[in-house]
Order: C-alpha cells, then sequence, then structure tokens
C-alpha cells in the first residue's frame, strides 16, 4: 500500500495516490465560542479537479447545529480550525499541516509500531 | 401585454453545488426588488460562410456554436442583498452565531482557487397568464458588484451578472408573493475611517462612498459538449476591490497629505474602515488593513471636494486586501443547493 503520509512530506504529487481527503479527522466544536454555522474550505488537489471544468472553487461545510463532533475530511478539518470554532478532537489519528500563523512542526502522524525498539534494530 | 411592474427576479442566499447544474426551484424565494425590470439577454455566437466565397453575396447559413447572458441590476442597498453579493463574490466566508444574530466574516478567495461560486436564479412577469415569462437561468456568476451612497439618502446597489447562456421556462414556478423584508441601509448610517492608524473617523467630511468588487470573470476557451458555457474563472489577480470616497478637503488637509506628504517622494499608508450599520447586530463592516489613497482635489459648489481612490494591497492581516465583516439575521451563505 502506497505511504501516503510519506507522500505529503515529500510534496510529491502522483495523480493515482490516494486523494488526501479520504483521511478523516474528527473535530469538535470549541466550547463558549459562538456556534459556526458555515465555513469555506479550499480543497486538496484531486484528478477529479484536474479533469473538471468549474471544480476548483472555494466549497462549504455547513456543519450541522445540532452536532458538536464530525468527522470531516482533512481539508475540512484544517479549514475549521482555522475558524477558530471548532479543534481537532484528541482521539483523532492524523496530525494536520497548518500554514503560518497556525503552524506546526511540518510533519503528518505516523503510526507509532509498538514493536519497535528504542535505538533501532 | 408586457408589463415592466410585473417584473420579479428570485434567488437563493445558498450556491450551485456544480455550475451549471440548476439550484433547486423551491429554493428561489428571495426577491429583491429592481429599480428596473432589465431581463437578461442571451447573446449567441453563430458561424457562417461570411469568410467564404459561396456565389453569393452574403452568408448562406448560421450556425449556434455558442450561448452566454448577462443581465445588470440596479437595486436599493440593502444589507441582506449587499451581504449576498459580497458572499457571491468572493465566496469565502465563515458563519456564526445563533438566533436571531448571525456574523459572516468574508475574505477573499485563497491564491489556489480558480472559479467562482455560481447560482441560479429566476426571471418572471407575475401576471395572470404570463407563465410563459417565467425563466430559470443558471450558471451565473456576480461578474461585479457595486454600492453608492451620495449624501445621508438610500443607497444604490449596482450587479452584473452572467449566465451560462441556457434558458429554462418555468411556468410551474412559484414565485415570492412579497419582497425579502430586506434591512434598507442609506448613506447616513455608513460611518469612515482613513488614515495611518485607522481610527481618524472622515465621517463628518464624507460626500460620498462607493464600492465596487469585480471579479474580472474569464470564460476560458472551453470544447465541452453544447453551447453553453462551461466554466467561469475569476480572472487572473482578481476579484479586486475599488472603493472610492469624497470629502469635503482642500490641500491643506491630512486627507490629502497621505497622498502627497511632506517630502513628496513617499504616499503615506493608510487604512480604511467603512461601517455601515444599522444596530450593532445588523451592520457590514470593510476593513482593508493596508491600502494608499490616490487624492484629486476639485472645486465643488462652493467647496473643494477631494476624491479618494482607496488602491487596494493584499496582505496577510486580511488574506487579501480587505475583509468583509456582515452582521445579519441570515443563519448561514452559499449553502450548496440541490
Amino acid at each position: 500500500m502506497v505511504d501516503q503520509m510519506d507522500e505529503t512530506r515529500t510534496g510529491e504529487q502522483r495523480t493515482d495516490a490516494p486523494a488526501q481527503d479520504t483521511a478523516k479527522v474528527r473535530i469538535r466544536r470549541v466550547a463558549g465560542v459562538d456556534p459556526i454555522m458555515a465555513f469555506s474550505y479550499t480543497p486538496f488537489r484531486t484528478p477529479e479537479m484536474d479533469s473538471q471544468p468549474h471544480s476548483n472553487a472555494m466549497r462549504d461545510f455547513h456543519p450541522d447545529p445540532n452536532q458538536d463532533v464530525f468527522e470531516v475530511s482533512a481539508d475540512i478539518a484544517m479549514a475549521a480550525v482555522m475558524t477558530g470554532g471548532f479543534e481537532v478532537d484528541p482521539s483523532s489519528r492524523v496530525k494536520l499541516n497548518f500554514p503560518a500563523p497556525f503552524a506546526s512542526p511540518r510533519d503528518t502522524f505516523i503510526e507509532p509500531d509498538p514493536d519497535a525498539k528504542e535505538g533501532g534494530e | 401585454m408586457p408589463a415592466p411592474t410585473a417584473f420579479k427576479w428570485a434567488i437563493s442566499f445558498g450556491k450551485e453545488t456544480t455550475f451549471g447544474v440548476a439550484e433547486t426551484l423551491a429554493g428561489l424565494t428571495n426577491w429583491f426588488p429592481v429599480k428596473s425590470a432589465d431581463i437578461t439577454d442571451i447573446q449567441t455566437n453563430f458561424e457562417t460562410d461570411a469568410d467564404e466565397i459561396t456565389g453569393y453575396r452574403g452568408e448562406t447559413f448560421h450556425q449556434v456554436f455558442e450561448r452566454k447572458g448577462t443581465v445588470s441590476r440596479t437595486a436599493k442597498a440593502s444589507l441582506e442583498l449587499l451581504t449576498w453579493c459580497i458572499e457571491m463574490s468572493l465566496g469565502n466566508h465563515v458563519d456564526s452565531g445563533t438566533t436571531p444574530n448571525y456574523t459572516s466574516t468574508v475574505k477573499w478567495p485563497t491564491s489556489c482557487i480558480t472559479n467562482p461560486p455560481s447560482f441560479t436564479y429566476l426571471e418572471a412577469e407575475d401576471c395572470p397568464g404570463s407563465t410563459n415569462t417565467w425563466f430559470s437561468y443558471k450558471g451565473a456568476v456576480l461578474e461585479s458588484f457595486s454600492v453608492e451612497f451620495n449624501g445621508k439618502g438610500p443607497g444604490a446597489i449596482t450587479m452584473t451578472i452572467k449566465n451560462d447562456g441556457s434558458e429554462t421556462a418555468q411556468p410551474g414556478a412559484v414565485l415570492p408573493a412579497t419582497p425579502y423584508a430586506a434591512t434598507r441601509l442609506y448613506g447616513y448610517q455608513v460611518n469612515t475611517k482613513l488614515g495611518p492608524a485607522g481610527t481618524e473617523d472622515i465621517s463628518s467630511i464624507m460626500r460620498s462612498w462607493k464600492l465596487t468588487v469585480s471579479m474580472g470573470s474569464v470564460e476560458p476557451p472551453s470544447m465541452t459538449a453544447g453551447v453553453f458555457v462551461a466554466e467561469q474563472q475569476y480572472g487572473l489577480k482578481n476579484p479586486k476591490i475599488d472603493v472610492e470616497l469624497a470629502v469635503k478637503a482642500d490641500k491643506g488637509h491630512a486627507v490629502y497629505g497621505y497622498y502627497n506628504p511632506v517630502d513628496q517622494t513617499t504616499v503615506t499608508t493608510v487604512k480604511h474602515i467603512a461601517t455601515i450599520s444599522v444596530n450593532s447586530n445588523r451592520q457590514i463592516v470593510l476593513t482593508n488593513s493596508q491600502a494608499k489613497a490616490v487624492v484629486q482635489i476639485k472645486p465643488s459648489g462652493s467647496e473643494f471636494q477631494g476624491t479618494v481612490k482607496v488602491m487596494e494591497e493584499h496582505q496577510a492581516t486580511d488574506a487579501g486586501p480587505g475583509v468583509f465583516v456582515c452582521k445579519t439575521g441570515v443563519t448561514a451563505w452559499l449553502a450548496a443547493t440541490p
């Protein structure tokens, strides 16, 4: 299986790679902040966007006002956190690459290998 | 008999899920009265044999190969219609709030974006037996809009709309019975700050204020099947914002000094903050955190007036040349429909 996270880190583009937005991130509303009713996001590029006219527009996410937790694609999650009204649920297994000023180390989550020993083999 | 006085048009506050795929007719419920019954003009590009020698002195056929539509609308300024214009032009927003007060913060589309949002609208003469005048138009983009206030009176909105060239008869449409309950906007509600600190209130010397946003839309040469427009793109280095205001000022005024300070070699960087406020929960605030003011002083009646053009400068603070904060009673904008 293609290591999607490695591709993200090296910035390589492959049209046959799984779309980045297939990764799901759990986000939740930040308590005490005016509830976000809608926000736009810049979709991650996909082969579909390259092959369809007018597919590269801002897209919208309208979170259900009656829900606090959502499982969304990474592009939506990134925009959600930047609104200030959402945070990534700690139980979510994906970290995001945020642009400045929300920059975090430019890495992505790599699930720790429980069998790995400190210092390597 | 055609009756322009019976003209209605209707939009939703949403957008098309896919360009050229019409929004649901039932969602087109918002009718904002217009000043002139301008109806959509469908333009047709024909291929002919005018450039071939055929034995005749003129064309022998006309073949349709492309259609596109345009229309201009003029309306009195209202909070909701102006917000719709802003949303539809820029398409990048965050909406928040609780009943009945909502805030939509609208910024420039990111540099990775090519296409503007699109919408569907309805046009009709609402007369008995006139259902054959009811048409819907899809694949529409708001090419440009302007809003202008002169003195204390009502503001005016002008919109230029382009659609994909299709025209769909809608004899079964349900037309709005009453106009949208819009919050009208007046010149006396406009407060303007212009200066290096952004706190310099020039409202007391304001004569007029005009905002124009245009997307410089481009229809790329398309070879997709069918004769209708398949794609609208933002023009390169677009959308653009132009703010022009007139103030009572001569060359001794600080406003002129921003344009041509004593050293005459620089132009002062200014902030422009325009607030159109009905109350704290119903208002639109435009903030240009960084701009240059180009000022021309001319006599006007018994005073000198400065015509100030606020030149946009894109910057990180606004993630573009400016930010709109629109406070309305509308829950959320640009919901993708159907």
